[in-house]
């Protein structure tokens, strides 16, 4: 198996002030249909194409942002080969019981210098909802809202980047496939994967540990960016900018905030990753075309505006 | 003129507010030169944030990340929540960081 030890984003787990509100949002503007509701108010949805139980889970909460997202891997093996070179490092690490979140396995937390906590885990019950998989249609309804396929990735805001790299990359096999330097050329912002999509988490250097950024739902193509854009016109969501494309990654997309203000995308294509291939970085002079290609220049809050 | 007056510093031209609007979206629709630096517009980011002088005014929740209870019973707020019930007068208290406006504006 080519794609091994970590084989995709699985989960993100968000803090939201009104839960009446954010269901709304996800299922009205991203698409996602809700699979349950736990017993302590956290509420579990997924996007259509996706085989496992669930993608996104919302918390109520005081505040907004990230509570931690997971990746899903290839065993039990290779969180436990993970878990011993975590201790030997010194990176704090726990274990989350089985059944924390319902039907998820085990899950190897890890407490990452930026100030998130990734989780990793082998086992995920199947949605009884997954994708056809024999002479398979290519949904089972119609998706509602910007028709989410899945969750595609988080961007993450925190302390020492560098330090999460070393342990993505050295631990857990990311790679980094682009990045933002900043004035003096050490990363400012890095996109990581583990598959050969342009991207599967990212960080960016900020003073403050643990904050959230945005995370993002692959759609399909321009039209379907175009049709989210008609929906979030229609309902008045707040756009922090889009429809445009990125430099980094070449992803075309909306930002947009849900109802708790935390950031949403919705992401279309970007390139494939190779391993071997030589990586593109970006001079700190041109973040503007890194980040938002056709304008070619920051807006006022893409930047420092994070929960 | 229907709606509320907010009066935001001491050299802006006041702002009209109209009944269940927002503050932040008062001003972000006015042709004032007040300004009030908005973010995620949901009381989450806590950019927005401002400090009510005089007037009477109810809130929507707000992340307490950036809004202690005690804050709040001092009058501040994010201006993306506040609807003000009568005329306000206003301080600005949220700005963007010196770094984080020198990225934002290269």
């Amino acid at each position: 198996m080519a794609v091994s030890g970590v084989l995709r984003p699985g989960f993100v787990q968000l803090r939201v002030l009104d839960m009446e509100k954010a269901l709304w949002h996800y299922q009205t503007i991203i698409g996602l249909k809700i699979v349950s509701t736990g017993d302590d108010g956290r509420v579990y949805l997924r996007a259509f194409d996706e085989f496992d139980r669930h993608s996104v889970v919302l918390r109520p909460s005081d505040s907004a942002g990230i509570d931690c997202t997971g990746f899903k891997c290839d065993g039990e093996a290779f969180l436990l080969g993970a878990e011993k070179a975590l201790e030997q490092r010194g990176v704090k690490t726990e274990w989350v019981a089985a059944g924390e979140q319902p039907g998820m396995g085990t899950r190897l937390r890890v407490h990452m210098p930026t100030g998130h906590l990734l989780d990793f885990y082998a086992d995920a019950e199947l949605s009884e909802f997954a994708p056809m998989t024999r002479n398979p249609h290519v949904f089972r309804e119609p998706p509602a809202g910007a028709g989410a396929i899945r969750f595609d990735h988080c961007l993450l805001y925190g302390t020492n980047v560098a330090g999460a790299f070393e342990i993505l990359h050295d631990v857990f096999g990311f790679e980094l496939s682009e990045h933002l330097e900043d004035p003096t050329g050490q990363p400012l912002a890095i996109f990581l994967t583990a598959s050969n999509k342009a991207h599967d988490i990212a960080f960016v250097e900020h003073p403050e540990p643990g904050k959230f950024h945005h995370a993002s739902f692959l759609v399909e193509d321009w039209a379907a960016i175009g049709h989210a854009a008609d929906l979030m016109a229609v309902y008045d969501v707040p756009v922090d900018i889009g429809p445009t494309r990125h430099g980094i990654t070449r992803g075309k997309t909306i930002y947009f905030w849900d109802p708790s203000g935390n950031r949403n995308e919705v992401f279309a294509g970007g390139y494939t990753f190779y391993p071997d291939q030589p990586k593109r970085s970006w001079e700190f002079e041109q973040a503007g075309p890194a980040v938002f290609y056709y304008e070619k220049k920051l807006n006022e809050t893409f930047l420092p505006v994070v929960t | 003129m229907a709606g509320y007056r907010i009066s935001i510093g001491d050299e802006a031209e006041p702002v009209r507010c109209r009944e269940g609007e927002s503050l932040l979206d008062a001003v972000r629709a006015s042709q004032s030169n007040a300004a009030i630096i908005s973010g995620c517009r949901g009381g989450g980011c806590g950019i927005c944030r401002v400090r009510i002088l005089r007037g009477s005014y109810r809130c929507d929740l707000m992340s307490r990340a950036h809004l202690s209870v005690e804050e709040e019973a001092q009058g501040f707020a994010l201006a993306c929540r506040v609807r003000p019930s009568s005329d306000l007068v206003v301080d600005v208290i949220g700005r963007l960081t010196r770094c984080e406006r020198n990225i934002a504006y290269r």
